[in-house]
């Protein structure tokens, strides 16, 4: 057994005697699911005991393996193949000596869960036991069913409860009920009504109690709270039918609670979704964000309605069962009024409907956001793709660039070179010692002459240079690009006219329009002597000419207006458009 | 008004002051349910307290709670001297938070120093400022800057108690 370690002084007010504890929680399952799980726990085998876990098998490769996981020891009682299995159940911690907790789970295909246990003894009492005390076997109970029952699930339904639990489905709520023959101090059950220490007791076990009742036909009361139900009857046996049908349907009434919260949240992750995408044109991360939060909002919601499916079906069938109780007996009756169980069993179905609602409007919801999101990405890719060809327009022309600051350093190397000649002349002839010459300068206005000469030869190299440059600068310009949009329809003259070309690029994209492009050189007389290079864009899906690109290598006579014109006047001869 | 009531009022008095002015801030109920349950094994309450399931931090978690510091906090509201507001979270459910009325703050003159000294000793740091309270997964932790202190309330550590229990046979219509 466990160790006590409790640190406050107890005061116990109330105690119970001969006690069985039922704790109810609804799991989505369905035939295929009990089908599977009836055949997981080997109930059809001879050895019906064995040892569970969650444990997957990482490395199969290996013989032998180790396992820190908690382990749930379970030995069947009772099973139907397509319908439910009843086993008793503990968990073999291996830190805690003495384990005593043997507990029975009771599963079926509409996704009741009970577990139930006859409590034998608590700190060595076995006479009766204080309230104060249960409240801390109940909540050791509900915390080791979950761990037992997580070994024993699917991985699919290990996903179900952590989404609807919020990522915890070990601390989920459970609804529970106690059955007991006696009850002290042995008072009507309004006198428990007290607003004190009495109420107080109750409410740590039923989680604020609500309805404090003695019935009217028998001696047996009860008390009712949010999350638990307490009966005093000495014969608790003619309740055991109602209370496994209570168990579903407040057991699905927690996990439903859970569901909305759930759905709840997903609205307001959408939210922040459609928050982000407002913030596409500012933060470049923006999309990917609102992506992952569609594509994470998305999958649940997908396992949203699935659940759905099962909590219908769940219902439909415990209504079958609900109509079928034997609801004669005076204290069942009289415990089905004061429960309002038949508006409970009612609005289970209606609650479901309305869910589906919700989950239908958000569905929409990420439909719409989807497409903004790919609305805002084409349009983050058109902006990248003009920012793309600007970029290789403007690194076209820094490359044109580089050649004419190469050309000026060829010739500045020219220049340098003359300089160089001249002062090698200078060094053979001297300054003006060229007798005949000096002699010349001298006399009369002659001085005037040469200043003149020497200006003149000075302009002359000058403009031969000037020449020179503007003729590598051209040279450098060695091909000339014109894009024209067409936008305009292509008839069906279209691909005769492309089966004429030798296509030596074709690219297709393939989005919600088909896009191709299709590339071919010509050199005909109407490109007034010039090779060409064409690129046409069209939407074959709406038989549209998008664009045309052509490209001339070191053109010779042509611009690009008329590199245009001519491309225009072809199609149209070719009656590939019309006007 | 019983002793354990003066001292839940002074208690909240106290975290819910700026400088010396009462009753301007609200204490949320986690974070008073963890002083409560610190004030219990510190016997500065003479309440119980038992494992409950409650929304932590937009999950579920058993806690230490008193229902009798529960039910004295609802006392108070019905004396008129606390407000509790309800605020709700990011998953959808809702928390409670309490403050001062006027009547409040008024009767704090009526509680005895004696009172004050005993929640003093333990719900507050020895510099005499009030915790800071952090409300963590790993549990809620009451830390004071200046004096470097960091006290684990223990609020979420759930005793164990001994017991042994047999299954039992449940029956449904599908069992027959």
């Amino acid at each position: 057994m466990k160790k006590v370690t409790i640190k406050d002084e107890l005061t116990s007010f109330i105690f119970l005697k001969d006690l069985q504890i039922y704790i109810a929680e609804y799991i989505p399952f369905g035939s295929n699911h009990i089908i599977a799980f009836n055949e997981q726990l080997d109930c059809q085998r001879n050895v019906k005991e064995g040892l569970m876990t969650s444990f997957i098998d990482k490395e199969p490769e290996k013989a032998t393996f180790s396992i820190a996981e908690k382990l749930t020891k379970v030995k069947i009682i009772d099973y139907d193949p397509n319908d439910y299995v009843q086993f008793s159940a503990s968990i073999v911690y291996e830190s805690v000596e003495n384990q005593e907790e043997e507990i029975s789970t009771y599963v079926d295909a509409y996704g009741r869960v009970i577990y139930g246990a006859k409590l034998i003894e608590i700190d060595n009492n076995s006479d009766k036991f204080s309230i104060d005390k249960l409240t801390r076997v109940i909540s050791d109970l509900i915390l080791d069913s979950s761990i037992m029952i997580n070994n024993l699930l699917s991985t699919y339904q290990r996903r179900l409860l952590d989404l609807v639990y919020f990522g915890t489905p070990e601390y989920r709520n459970k609804f529970t009920i106690i059955l007991a023959k006696e009850i002290e101090p042995n008072k009507d059950a309004k006198s428990f009504n007290d607003g004190e220490d009495l109420e107080n007791e109750l409410n740590q076990v039923l989680s604020s109690t609500t309805n404090f009742h003695d019935m009217r036909n028998s001696d047996d009361k009860f008390f009712y709270g949010l999350e638990g139900l307490l009966i005093i009857s000495k014969t608790p046996e003619k309740y055991y039918e109602l209370i496994s049908i209570i168990a579903f349907y407040l057991g699905l009434d927690i996990f439903q609670k859970n569901y909305f919260n759930k759905m709840f949240m997903l609205w307001d992750e959408i939210k922040d979704g459609r928050t982000y995408i407002e913030q596409g044109d500012i933060d470049p991360n923006a999309i990917n964000r609102a992506k992952s939060i569609l594509s994470k909002v998305s999958a649940a919601v997908v396992l949203m309605n699935e659940l759905l499916y099962f909590m219908k079906r769940s219902v439909e069938n415990m209504n079958k069962e609900w109509e079928l109780l034997d609801k004669k007996d005076p204290d069942i009756k009289e415990l089905i009024n004061e429960l309002a169980l038949n508006d409970l069993v009612n609005k289970a179905a209606i609650r479901i409907s309305d869910a589906q609602l919700v989950v239908s409007g958000l569905t929409e919801e990420i439909s719409g956001v989807n497409g903004l999101i790919n609305s805002l990405a084409e349009k983050q890719m058109t902006r990248m793709n003009e920012s793309l060809r600007d970029s290789i327009a403007s690194m076209d022309e820094m490359g044109r660039s580089s050649e004419r600051t190469g050309t000026a350093i060829n010739i500045l190397e020219i220049v340098l070179s003359g300089a160089i000649a001249f002062d090698v002349l200078t060094f053979l002839v001297g300054d003006y010692a060229f007798e005949p010459l000096a002699t010349w300068i001298d006399s009369g206005y002659n001085i005037l002459i040469w200043v003149g000469i020497c200006l003149s030869l000075f302009f002359a190299i000058g403009l031969g240079l000037y020449k020179l440059i503007k003729y590598l600068e051209w040279k450098s310009e060695h091909n000339l690009r014109a894009k024209i949009n067409i936008g305009k329809s292509f008839t069906n003259n279209f691909n005769d006219f492309l089966k004429n070309k030798d296509i030596i690029i074709r690219e297709s994209i393939i989005n919600d329009n088909i896009i191709e492009e299709y590339t071919w050189d010509e050199d005909d007389d109407k490109w007034l002597g010039n090779e060409v290079r064409i690129k046409l864009r069209v939407d074959m899906t709406n038989n549209f000419i998008l664009w045309a690109t052509v490209n001339v290598d070191k053109p010779k006579k042509i611009s690009t207006n008329q590199i245009s014109q001519i491309l225009l006047n072809y199609l149209k001869e070719e009656k590939v458009i019309t006007d | 008004m019983t002793t354990q009531m003066k001292r839940l009022l002074y208690l909240i008095a106290e975290y819910t002051k700026i400088g010396d002015q009462y009753g301007v801030l609200s204490i949320k109920d986690l974070p008073l349910k963890a002083l409560i349950y610190y004030g219990i094994i510190n016997k500065i309450f003479d309440y119980d307290y038992a494992p409950l399931s409650i929304m932590y931090m937009d999950n579920r978690r058993f806690l230490n709670v008193s229902q009798e510091g529960e039910d004295d906090l609802n006392d108070l509201r019905d004396l008129g001297l606390l407000n509790k507001i309800r605020i709700a979270t990011r998953s959808h459910t809702f928390i409670y938070a309490y403050s001062l009325t006027n009547n409040g703050i008024k009767y704090l003159k009526e509680i005895k120093s004696d009172d004050k000294i005993a929640v003093d000793s333990k719900l507050k740091c020895k510099c005499g400022r009030t915790y800071e309270i952090k409300v963590l997964l790993s549990g809620i932790y009451f830390t004071c800057s200046t004096c470097n202190v960091n006290i684990n309330s223990q609020i979420t550590d759930i005793e164990d108690v001994a017991y042994k229990c047999v299954p039992l046979i449940i029956k449904t219509q599908l069992t027959g």
